[in-house]
């Protein structure tokens, strides 16, 4: 029976119980990764010694109270990966006591663990425990899980100065749970995380299961997602491209922002932010908010990370985009704030701190998934802003004589257009009446054409702006044309409809439509009954195919428009 | 004393600095913080092989990510007692093999244990780099080498004697300066003068007290 002893020449027992020892020689070098070293140094020397019990110099450095014995001794405990020696006896030798321990380290709750024991470093000492391990009465750690739960391992001071190990954490776990961790593009960040302590902690405590068949995502041909991260090229493309394209024929319109982050200042970033959303057109960001340097100084507001002005920019472009935060970092904890700045939803990555339970991977992943699903619902939305944006653009371009008639026609729908874009902004598909807020805000557009268009005539006849154009009456019964006459008055009250004015003036007086059984016709009738059948409550809600009919018609209008 | 700071990236020199609220370091005359446009020279000389800037420092503290990898490799190649601090750094490191190396994380870098550190050489003119690492607890961790190395002799029962040679091993001029008890201070004199026969206990002595003083500082009533 052999036993290892892992010291770094810093003790005179190895000579003295040579021919039960085998000397295991763990040798410091200059390094800026510890748990690295470690996890090399178990994997080279310890892994395959086959030794049956290990001892263990309490420090294995210069400096006594870096205690890197015991951080090797969880390392061996907690890496699932040497699992042939994670269970055996493990004797810390020292001149230490359970109650200096206590107080030297944060690691003292593993020395109540089962399987791990505290000696001085005497011959007397050793050899007795060298006696119980010969008889089988030592015996080793029965279970890892009541080791995990014993012990609270902190996360490396890195982690709270750099929000790149957060972010590698996340991808590494996302990695696991889409079941592409052993692909090259994440060797670079696997070997920075998998070897930290605290990491393999977290794992031991928190073990993950791969579940990527749960976590494919279908979005529409014609949607577009593009992804601005600064950390993208460390994995975060890779994983979302599995995510979007879970197979090669499965081509999604996802795209990442592949751009170099380091020393940008926060004009150059925007600058080539917007450049890409133009270029690329994306209906949604997913959107990392701490992206440079300056991101992460002390007592920064949300107002003024450069990820949120990037969301301005971008709503700027297109109100209609909508932005997903995602963050690694825990600091941007206020939904409310966020909702404020114009973010449409927020998914944390992964912090390691938040992790609370064995599916919290696989739970946030599923939250992504939700929120892109969500947030593709309101494909539609962009396309309405742009519409508006033609139309404004229409209108402004206008030739008018202040004052005049028509004057005063594009500055009502200019004002009813800038209550639309509000409208269409705060539209929520889970509450039905915003979408009807915004319908009705679009009919009473096409509703002003009457005021400023219809002329009554006293011969009981109505006429149509400058031209003086007869107004005809073109009769449906629902959706089919039955026939058009002269609109003449039949009665006290006899007025044109939206419908009737609308009609008309799409087909003869803007010469929009060639005949009354042209689509654009048949859908004013459609909007016209929806809008009568919803004032008269037999209608619950407009729908969405209504919201952009009654755009496109504006549009329509607006194109041809004329004095 | 000459100590060369090197810090690439001055808002986070701040940033940092701010969190731990140390107002500032240019009142230490012998701390040489490089500006932009120094290391940008710098960074030319090492391309051209020169080292020759370094000669004048005693300690080079550095933000690994003022230079490349190669950069790195020239300057560890000066043997010179060096400190490198970094924000991806996960935990402190310490080894005086080939020379005295520190690494440490940028937040506990600019922390208060800059400015004890800072304080210590303006009084001492010693450089005491485990006190960058531990802070206020330095000390405490040199005690407890100092027992360990204690032990180790008193353990090796074929060498129980002590020679000047052995003496200078264990009893480190960090050692001999630290504020000892009066009785302990004249056992170590005695020591280093006269030093120890076999069969006598003047080490297990001084390791009762020094087992004291580690209990002192822990808060131990034993």
């Amino acid at each position: 029976m052999k036993f290892g002893f892992i010291h770094n020449n810093n003790s005179g027992l190895i000579k003295e119980l040579a021919t039960d020892f085998e000397s295991l020689r763990f040798s410091i070098n200059a390094t800026d990764d510890i748990d690295s070293q470690i996890t090399e140094f178990i994997k080279n020397s310890v892994a395959s010694s086959g030794v049956s019990a290990l001892f263990i110099k309490l420090t294995l450095s210069q400096n006594y109270m870096e205690l890197l014995g015991l951080r090797l001794a969880l390392h061996i405990r907690l890496s699932s990966k040497f699992n042939q020696i994670n269970t055996l006896p493990i004797i810390l030798l020292g001149e230490e006591k359970y109650e200096e321990l206590d107080r030297m380290t944060t690691f003292s709750g593993s020395l109540s663990s089962p399987g791990l024991y505290l000696s001085r470093e005497t011959n007397d000492q050793v050899n007795k425990f060298i006696s119980l391990l010969k008889s089988k009465d030592l015996k080793g750690c029965e279970s890892i899980q009541d080791l995990v739960e014993k012990i609270n391992i902190e996360p490396p001071v890195s982690y709270l100065s750099h929000h790149s190990i957060a972010n590698e954490w996340s991808i590494l776990r996302w990695a696991k749970v889409l079941g592409i961790d052993h692909n090259t593009e994440f060797n670079e960040v696997r070997a920075r995380i998998e070897n930290l302590l605290y990491y393999k902690y977290l794992q031991a405590k928190y073990p993950i299961q791969s579940d990527a068949e749960q976590t494919k995502i279908s979005i529409d041909d014609n949607q577009k997602v593009l992804l601005i991260d600064d950390e993208w090229n460390k994995g975060w493309k890779h994983v979302l491209n599995t995510m979007f394209n879970p197979t090669t024929q499965n081509k999604s319109k996802f795209e990442t922002f592949e751009f170099d982050f380091k020393d940008k200042t926060e004009e150059e970033l925007i600058n080539a932010c917007k450049n890409r959303i133009k270029e690329f057109d994306p209906n949604i960001i997913i959107l990392d908010l701490r992206l440079i340097d300056k991101d992460f100084q002390q007592g920064i507001i949300i107002g003024d990370l450069s990820g949120i002005k990037i969301l301005k920019a971008a709503k700027e472009i297109n109100e209609g985009i909508r932005v997903i935060a995602f963050s690694a970092s825990n600091k941007i904890s206020s939904l409310l704030e966020l909702q404020n700045a114009g973010v449409n939803g927020f998914i944390l990555k992964e912090a390691p701190e938040l992790t609370v339970n064995k599916n919290g991977t696989s739970e946030l992943i599923r939250t992504f998934k939700a929120a892109i699903n969500e947030q593709s619902k309101y494909f539609f939305q962009k396309n309405l802003f742009q519409k508006c944006e033609q139309i404004q653009k229409i209108l402004i371009n206008q030739e008018v004589e202040e004052n005049d008639k028509y004057d005063k026609l594009i500055k009502h729908l200019q004002a009813q257009l800038r209550v639309i874009c509000s409208s269409l902004k705060t539209i929520d598909v889970k509450i039905t009446t915003s979408i009807d807020i915004a319908f009705l805000a679009c009919y009473n557009f096409l509703e002003i054409f009457k005021t400023y268009y219809v002329i009554e005539d006293i011969d009981y006849r109505f006429y149509l702006g400058l031209d003086r154009t007869q107004l005809y009456r073109y009769d449906f019964d629902k959706y089919r044309f039955e026939g058009k006459a002269e609109y003449i008055q039949s009665k006290k009250g006899d007025k044109p409809t939206w419908f009737h004015i609308c009609a008309a003036l799409f087909i003869d007086y803007f010469k929009i439509s060639k005949s009354p059984y042209n689509n654009e016709i048949t859908i004013l009738k459609k909007l016209s009954l929806a809008r009568n059948k919803y004032i008269h409550n037999t209608k619950i809600a407009f729908t969405i195919v209504e919201l952009e009919w009654v755009v496109d018609s504006m549009l329509l209008a607006c194109k041809k428009i004329r004095e | 004393m000459k100590i060369l700071l090197i810090e690439d990236r001055p808002e986070r020199k701040i940033q940092f600095s701010g969190i731990a609220g140390i107002s500032s370091l240019d009142e230490y005359s012998f701390l040489n913080i490089l500006t932009p446009t120094q290391l940008k020279e710098l960074k030319n000389e090492l391309k051209n092989g020169s080292q020759n800037m370094f000669v004048e420092f005693d300690l080079l503290m550095i933000h690994k990510s003022a230079f490349t990898q190669s950069e790195l490799d020239k300057i560890r190649s000066i043997s010179k007692p060096i400190v490198y601090f970094s924000g991806g750094i996960p935990h402190s490191s310490y080894t005086d093999s080939p020379a005295a190396t520190l690494h440490v994380n940028s937040r506990e870098f600019y922390s208060t244990n800059l400015i004890g550190f800072l304080e210590t050489i303006n009084k001492t003119g010693e450089i005491e780099l485990m006190q960058l690492q531990f802070g206020e607890q330095w000390e405490l961790n040199l005690l407890l080498n100092l027992r360990e190395k204690l032990t180790q002799k008193i353990n090796n029962e074929s060498s129980n004697r002590i020679f000047a040679e052995d003496f200078d091993e264990i009893f480190t001029d960090q050692i001999m300066r630290f504020d000892w008890p009066e009785t302990m201070a004249n056992q170590i004199q005695k020591l280093k003068a006269n030093g120890m026969a076999s069969g006598e206990t003047i080490l297990s002595d001084i390791r009762n007290v020094v087992n004291e003083i580690i209990n002192k500082r822990l808060n131990i009533i034993s």
